[in-house]
């Protein structure tokens, strides 16, 4: 791939509820392997466009590219961009990974559950694969030895590590994170910050929407800033955090050191 | 005070007894299985996209739940078969009369504990599915269906109760179920209070088994690993290929 193309692209993205636009024109580009922290202060639209990008929302209006391919998106017989329909949106959706505040976890189901269910009923493994692969990956967020547990045995960052797996098993091409550590005690912060921090050395393609700036200054390759549904800064962490040029990026940031 | 303890032993162990105690609760247990499907599918197209299903759960919800069951019995035993040519041969029994009746009638109820049950589910649950790219369907069955299950188990319970109850209205179509019996047997013996007293003992013993039914099945839905699997309910519950989603993993 060409390191001038982005990998995922945004273009024009607004979102509507009703009446009321909280995305107003969002452009976003993700190079491969990078990782990209969204900031952002509470209704500033950061959740939204995670959400569009995840393809668990459709966006009002805009267009979203993946590897050059339309993403939550198709041509319809007339040549317009339309969204695709929920019931066939599955499809491109077990190829994105997706890890939520309050975790999402299955509580009716064990660990090794929670993580293979998705491989053996779309992406078509059977039973043994599923397991071997829900387990190596249980293994890799430092879980190896909890696959029989249930989430409600476990620790908040334990079930944050757990829908970690969960995601990866798929061999997602892009990671989303929405606020992973923020639902969490601060003892427990670290653990899944760490494996974020792995996960990004690796090699995936990260956006992650979160509050923790030590992250964003340390593993970011790139910030993008957003207030009142629009993007206003976007730079590498060292300059944003340094030399924030807009005064809304330096507001949120004198805020924060407070 | 008399009270005949031959006449009471005698009606207990009798073949009438059982048999219509028999039927009492296969009819209860049959009813609520047949009411949990339809009422299931109710509950999922009342909160359905789509407004014309959700206007005809509704419809049919207000409908089944205003109508008597002892009318909905009347008139699935003695008016449908003069709407309907077909019912008017002999395999259209009592005991299937009020199975039908009772199916329709129950499910408008388990419908409204289904959609509570639905209900209390975590939002987040669908989005987690649909996030790691379920089907709406395996959404439905592998996520929502056991978590709607265990909120549903203790009214499930209730209602279970209820239709061993209900059971004893279809004596109007001359289903031979224990209150018919015991009623029959009183217009025989007079001996008003040892059949009573038999009858109401067969109810407290049944009651009390799907009360202990009810325990067990509960405890298969407690989602933690300390608890043995290798439970007899556990084995059925597998066997009957309900999620089984007990401590094992085989």
């Amino acid at each position: 791939m060409n390191v001038e193309q982005p990998f995922l692209s945004v273009r024009n993205a607004h979102k509507a509820y009703g009446d009321v636009e909280v995305l107003h024109g969002i452009d976003l580009d993700v190079a491969q392997g990078t990782t990209t922290v969204v900031l952002g202060p509470s209704g500033s639209g950061k959740s939204t466009i995670l959400r569009c990008m995840a393809l668990l929302e459709p966006l009002s209006e805009g267009t979203m590219r993946l590897a050059g391919e339309l993403h939550g998106m198709r041509e319809d017989s007339k040549g317009r961009i339309v969204p695709v329909e929920e019931n066939k949106l599955w499809e491109q959706r077990q190829h994105l990974g997706m890890v939520f505040q309050r975790f999402n976890l299955f509580p009716h189901m064990t660990v090794e559950h929670n993580v293979s269910l998705a491989l053996r009923r779309t992406a078509g493994l059977n039973k043994h694969e599923a397991r071997d692969r829900a387990i190596q990956q249980l293994t890799r967020v430092g879980l190896g030895a909890f696959v029989t547990r249930f989430p409600a045995e476990l620790s908040g960052g334990q079930q944050q590590r757990v829908a970690i797996a969960r995601a990866l098993a798929l061999k997602p091409k892009i990671m989303f994170f929405d606020e992973p550590t923020s639902a969490l005690d601060p003892e427990l912060v670290q653990e899944v910050l760490d494996v974020m921090e792995e996960l990004a050395h690796e090699g995936m393609t990260m956006v992650t929407v979160t509050h923790e700036m030590s992250f964003a200054k340390h593993v970011a390759d790139e910030v993008i800033f957003m207030d009142e549904g629009e993007v206003v800064e976007r730079r590498p962490p060292e300059e944003f955090f340094d030399d924030p040029q807009h005064g809304r990026t330096k507001k949120f940031l004198a805020h924060l050191a407070k | 005070m008399t009270l005949d303890l031959q006449i009471f032993i005698d009606a207990l162990f009798s073949r009438v007894f059982l048999e219509g105690a028999l039927i009492a609760v296969a009819l209860a247990v049959l009813s609520l299985a047949g009411a949990a499907v339809l009422g299931f599918v109710m509950a999922l197209l009342r909160d359905s996209r789509i407004a014309a299903l959700r206007t005809f759960a509704a419809g049919y919800i207000w409908f089944f739940r205003a109508i008597p069951t002892l009318l909905q019995l009347l008139f699935t035993w003695n008016a449908l078969p003069q709407l309907f040519p077909a019912l008017r041969e002999n395999w259209f029994s009592p005991f299937l009369a009020a199975l039908i009746a009772l199916i329709i009638n129950e499910s408008a109820y388990v419908a409204e504990i289904v959609r509570a049950g639905l209900l209390s589910i975590d939002d987040g649950q669908r989005e987690a599915g649909r996030a790691v790219g379920l089907k709406p369907g395996a959404i439905i069955r592998w996520i929502l269906l056991p978590q709607a299950i265990r909120v549903s188990l203790p009214p499930m319970g209730n209602e279970l109760i209820n239709m061993l109850k209900l059971t004893s209205l279809a004596s109007v179509i001359s289903l031979q179920e224990l209150l018919t019996v015991t009623a029959q047997q009183v217009s025989l013996t007079f001996a008003f209070v040892e059949l009573y007293l038999a009858a109401a003992v067969y109810y407290l013993v049944i009651v009390s088994i799907f009360t202990l039914i009810q325990r067990r099945l509960e405890r298969n839905y407690e989602w933690t690993s300390r608890k043995v699997s290798s439970t007899p309910m556990g084995a059925i519950t597998r066997a009957i290929r309900l999620p089984s989603l007990t401590g094992g993993n085989k």
